[in-house]
Order: C-alpha cells, then sequence, then structure tokens
C-alpha cells in the first residue's frame, strides 16, 4: 500500500518534471553572426591589451627625453667638478644627505647597468 | 567533433581565439536563452551574453575540467547577469531619489500575451527562477546548478523543491500547456 502511494507519487512528480522541462524548453537560437561580433570585440580587446605597455615605454620614453638630455649634457661639468675640487667644490654645491643620495642612486645604476650587460 | 575540453586547452596554452570562437558557437544558444529567461528582454540578454563570453575568456584558466563546460560557462553568465542587476538596481535607486522614475526592475508583469512559462517565472523569485531555469532549461544536474550557482546542492533541491510548490500551489500545472 505504502509502496503504492510512493510510486503514484513519483509518477506524479516525473509527470511534473516532464511538464516543467517542456515549458522550459526553448527554440535553439541562430547565431546569426553573433560569435563573429563576440570575437571581434574580444581581439580588439587583445590587440588594445598587447599595445597598452608599448604605447605607455614610448610616451614615457617621450616625457624622460628631455630631461635625460639635459642631464647627460651637465655630465661633463660634473667631472670636471669632482677631481679639482672634490671636498670643497662639491660639498657647497650639495648638502651631505644629497650627496650620499646622489652617490647612491649612481651605484646603483651602475650596478644594473652591468648587469644588463651580462644578461 | 572535438570535446569541450580540448578546445579549452588550446584557448588555455595558446590564447586560440579560434578554438574559442568554436566553443562560442557551440553555447550561444543556451547560454543565451538562459539570459533571455532571465532577463526577459532579449537585446539585453544578447549584451550580457556577450559580456559573458568575454570574461570566460579571462576567466578559463580558472576551469579545471571538473563538470561540462556549460555549467562553468553558465556560473560566469549568471555572475555577469547579478552584475549587471546589481547596477540598474543602483542606478534604479539613484533614479528614484532625484525623482525621476518610479520604475522597477522586476520581472516582466504578466499580460494577456505571457505564455505560461512568463506567468510561472513572474511566481518565482530571482534565485528561483535561475535554478529553475537551470535545472529544467539547460538541463543541469544539481551539482552542476551548486557550483553554478555556489550555493550547497542540498539548498539547490530545497530551492527546485520550493518553486514547483509555489507553481502548485498558483497553477494546475497539469493542465498546462507548452506554450
Amino acid at each position: 500500500m505504502t509502496s503504492n502511494i510512493i510510486n503514484m507519487a513519483d509518477k506524479m512528480s516525473d509527470n511534473e518534471d516532464r511538464l516543467l522541462k517542456s515549458l522550459f524548453a526553448a527554440e535553439p537560437i541562430a547565431d546569426d553572426g553573433f560569435s563573429d561580433r563576440v570575437l571581434r570585440k574580444l581581439r580588439l580587446q587583445l590587440w588594445v591589451r598587447r599595445l597598452t605597455l608599448p604605447v605607455a615605454a614610448l610616451i614615457g620614453f617621450a616625457v624622460a627625453v628631455n630631461p635625460l638630455l639635459e642631464l647627460l649634457a651637465l655630465m661633463p661639468s660634473l667631472t670636471t667638478i669632482v677631481p679639482s675640487g672634490w671636498s670643497t667644490g662639491l660639498s657647497s654645491l650639495l648638502p651631505d644627505a644629497q650627496m650620499l643620495v646622489v652617490g647612491g642612486m649612481i651605484l646603483i645604476a651602475g650596478v644594473g647597468t652591468l648587469q644588463l650587460l651580462d644578461d | 567533433m572535438t570535446d569541450d575540453s580540448l578546445l579549452v586547452a588550446r584557448v588555455v596554452a595558446s590564447q586560440d581565439t579560434r578554438a574559442y570562437g568554436e566553443l562560442i558557437r557551440r553555447h550561444q544558444s543556451q547560454i543565451r536563452n538562459f539570459l533571455r529567461r532571465l532577463t526577459r528582454d532579449d537585446a539585453q540578454a544578447d549584451d550580457l551574453s556577450q559580456d559573458t563570453f568575454l570574461h570566460g575568456w579571462n576567466k578559463i584558466h580558472t576551469y579545471t575540467g571538473k563538470g561540462s563546460f556549460i555549467g562553468w560557462l553558465l556560473k560566469v553568465a549568471y555572475t555577469t547577469f547579478l552584475q549587471s542587476k546589481r547596477k540598474t538596481d543602483r542606478y534604479q535607486e539613484v533614479l528614484v531619489e532625484v525623482g525621476e522614475s518610479g520604475g522597477s526592475v522586476a520581472y516582466a508583469t504578466p499580460s494577456d500575451e505571457a505564455t505560461d512559462l512568463d506567468r510561472f517565472m513572474a511566481v518565482l523569485d530571482e534565485q528561483e527562477r535561475a535554478v529553475m531555469v537551470m535545472s529544467y532549461a539547460c538541463g543541469l544536474s544539481h551539482r552542476e546548478i551548486s557550483d553554478a550557482t555556489d550555493l550547497p546542492a542540498g539548498t539547490v533541491k530545497s530551492i527546485i523543491f520550493r518553486a514547483k510548490d509555489k507553481i502548485r500551489e498558483r497553477f494546475d500545472i497539469q493542465h498546462h500547456q507548452h506554450g
């Protein structure tokens, strides 16, 4: 008796499920260029992403090139200052703390350049 | 026919857009149908489907091959839908605050032209709708729905049970025909 009731309930549930499935069933949607549109957008995104770094580097270089050239132009005058009046001339130009920072930066740049050359 | 997992592997290994294109062609219909059922707006659903596949590309490395690829894709689609809905809700709140509109983003009110399914869907809440569509329209197992919605499998079962109960309460579903 109990099993009959359970079977009936299962049957009803199966019928319900079948009905719900048919109600929820939808016709397949034709592609109609959808995939191509998505791919076009995706490729554009990838292209923009790939271009971002080189363009940013180029802009950075364009911004930095002028100060770099100025720095390079100053280099000869710095080399003349250092040997002739190391203790007096340079200390009058720069305070001690700044001297240390500049020295550290030159050291780091030197090590970096050597590493780059090594690579 | 190439297995989905092989195409996914090609996408992950070499960013192969042609392989991804094949995956889109295979699954666009199900994703668009799923989102059309949730939004009741074909244009919005297609926009969300497009976003789904774009997000899918960025996240495809997270697909581990456990479960079907369509299950994973439906998870991305559902997340995309929820994110978009949150944005729309916020926008509606702002509009209401500034007195521009009292518009609601709730499910379309059933009208005379509404199908049986529209009427059924209207009595369900958003989560129930998503779970029912995944189960009955997309044919996902409870386990796959659980993965897609981040809900425990037991909760998925009780949501389906509750949704069917709601439908049963309001409609004599045995006498409804496909609409």
